[in-house]
């Protein structure tokens, strides 16, 4: 998957996975392991993480490696699963604005990047909540994920989101496979709205940062330093940047001993370019 | 206008934090300990961030007033700068506050009775008639019907007549300085640059049109107004045909004819040009961000920690500006900006 627009999705239960690998068409890969990882052609990736902050941290580390390994691009990354709440109905849905880990009080403040959303407090919790203290939706891995998905990208591209599933009026201890499954499909147009707002997120980061295609080649062809490779990007950045990307492909077009001697090239037209 | 609030707790029930958020009924509020938890985090990215910004409202502490930076206003007597606000609603590109901060979001400092007691004291340490510049860290009027900072901070001045605020801008929002009485010691600094660079960097500004408009009013209803070109940037792409400082003279020249069609030139405070040029530190940070813009991908040069665009014979280019500025006003109402 080499996808410049991908979303992970990361959830604990394959329960919960079953109707987002339906809705985004996602098939298992094979190679990944230890992690069931499902993914699709349009760049939608999915994990099942297991219960708990920990094993959503964990989960999340290791997508982002193995798909750095596969793409080198960014992607948007969605915490999905269910939670609980001291006034939300059963099936309603909640973009977290602030993530609270109860055992650390540590706090988390997803960026708020799309309207349209009901938004509230999230509180992670180690053990099941089953008195619902505050106004805030009680899960297990929102924290986990977030402080993970923080090491991945900028905090404009991780999002959680959570769906009812309990609350004072209806026991955690009703809730059984159907209707864990009953709650994601409920909800499953605003995952998609959530998706494709991600999907359009990470294209536009993509496409502002990602290095530019010919910097592979001349990476391959003569072997630059750290800092000569740093260099060869801002430059090749530069010529795509002044328009002058015709210039550019003609210097290329040249035989070049060493990376010192390009980049050497490459700045003195540079200057000679109009305008400099 | 906003993604969503964010508001310390500290300043949650205070009168003036509990009337902005009325203002905003359907924005996520969002309870947070200090406003740098969300604005100072690392892993942010100013440029998404900037499709949707939160406003946080939050308490300043420490120095809420500091001297102005060298050579940044008109006055020889002590000159100060106050931030009620971090950050711009507006988008331009050539601005340091990209590089300056992580976050695109806004923060309101709502201690305004804060900031007036720091500006008390900087009046008493100050010989002569100090000057204080609201606008650095934001554009203090484009936010106005929000924060109310007119109707809170003309009133101190006219309560200080020694000291001048200068209020710099590029927004359109004046019907609070409208409804108000003018005082003698209140600038309102318009900035400009001409059609083409505003439509190439300048997102989300209101229009020349609309802004001499808006300073032609406050004009007409007695308030001191003054004019900034600023930044000027030299041989872009932007002017068309590209290299020739002709095209960027021409440029100015026409911006200069719309904007002494509507202003008096004969009552204007204080005229000023200023280039381009920017901390080292911000610029870098700047490139990181935008790659892909032209105006940074240009040769430039450094001196004394500033960046500035490498710019043939520029001297001789700025006078023949200011030749073609003082064609519309007196010198003596000029200052070069350092």
């Amino acid at each position: 998957m080499t996808h410049c627009n991908g979303v992970n999705l990361v959830v604990a239960h394959a329960l919960e996975a079953k109707p987002l690998i339906e809705c985004f068409r996602l098939s298992r890969q094979l190679a990944a392991k230890p992690y069931p990882i499902y993914g699709s052609e349009e760049g939608i990736c999915l994990i099942v993480s297991g219960m708990g902050r920990q094993a959503a941290m964990a989960a999340t580390v290791h997508l982002g490696k193995w798909q750095e390994q596969q793409m080198g691009l960014v992607a948007g990354w969605l915490n999905v699963g269910i939670a609980g709440h001291q006034k939300l109905a059963i099936g309603a849905g909640i973009l977290a604005h602030k993530i609270i880990e109860r055992e650390s009080s540590n706090c988390f403040y997803p960026s708020q990047m799309f309207s349209g959303f009901a938004t509230g407090d999230v509180i992670s919790v180690d053990t099941p909540e089953l008195n619902y203290p505050e106004n805030a939706a009680y899960e297990m891995e929102a924290s986990g994920f977030y402080a993970s998905a923080m090491g991945l990208v900028s905090a404009e591209l991780a999002q959680v989101y959570k769906i009812i599933s309990d609350n004072p009026f209806n026991s955690v201890a009703n809730i059984d496979a159907s209707f864990v499954t009953d709650c994601l499909s409920g909800q499953i147009d605003q995952i998609q709205r959530l998706v494709s707002g991600l999907q359009e997120l990470a294209g536009a980061y993509n496409n502002a940062y990602k290095p530019p295609a010919v910097l592979v080649q001349l990476e391959s062809k003569l072997n630059p330093s750290v800092t000569q490779r740093l260099q060869l990007k801002r430059l090749v950045q530069r010529y795509h940047a002044l328009k002058c990307s015709d210039k550019l492909n003609d210097i290329l077009e040249k035989s070049f001993n060493s990376a010192r001697q390009l980049i050497a090239e490459l700045e003195l037209n540079l200057r000679r370019s109009k305008g400099q | 206008m906003f993604s969503a609030i964010y508001i310390e707790e500290e300043v949650a029930n205070t009168e003036r934090v509990e009337s902005i958020v009325q203002r905003f009924p359907d924005l996520p509020q969002i309870r947070c300990e200090r406003y740098s938890e969300i604005f100072n985090r690392k892993a942010q990215n100013f440029r998404l961030q900037k499709r949707a910004p939160a406003v946080i409202l939050a308490k300043k502490y420490g120095k809420l007033v500091l001297p102005a930076p060298a050579g940044y206003g008109f006055a020889a007597s002590a000159s100060y700068y106050f931030s009620h606000m971090l950050n711009c609603v507006y988008d331009c590109r050539y601005c340091f506050l990209q590089g300056m901060y992580r976050s695109a979001n806004y923060v309101l400092f709502t201690n305004y009775e804060d900031f007036g007691a720091a500006i008390d004291a900087a009046i008493v340490q100050s010989a002569g008639s100090p000057v204080f510049y609201s606008g650095y860290d934001c554009d203090s009027l484009a936010l106005d019907p929000v924060s109310n900072f007119c109707r809170f901070f003309v009133p101190e001045f006219s309560r200080r007549p020694q000291a001048t605020l200068e209020i710099r801008t590029k927004s359109t929002q004046i019907r609070h300085l409208l409804e108000m009485q003018p005082i003698p010691n209140c600038v309102i600094a318009m900035s400009f640059t001409p059609r083409q660079a505003g439509a190439g960097w300048e997102h989300k500004v209101p229009g020349i049109d609309k802004r001499i408009e808006a300073l032609g009013k406050l004009q007409k209803a007695g308030w001191k107004v003054a004019l900034r070109f600023e930044p000027i940037i030299f041989g872009s792409e932007i002017f068309e045909a590209g290299t020739d400082a002709t095209d960027t003279l021409a440029a100015y020249r026409q911006l200069f004819i719309e904007v002494f069609e509507k202003i008096d030139p004969s009552t204007v405070h204080s005229v000023s040009n200023g280039l381009f040029r920017m901390p080292l530190g911000y610029y870098k940070n700047i490139v990181k961000l935008y790659p892909d813009e032209a105006l940074f991908a240009r040769q430039t040069e450094t001196r004394n920690g500033l960046v500035l665009l490498s710019i043939d014979r520029e001297s001789e280019q700025l006078e023949a500006l200011e030749e073609l500025l003082f064609g519309f006003i007196n010198p003596q109402q000029y200052y070069r900006c350092g």
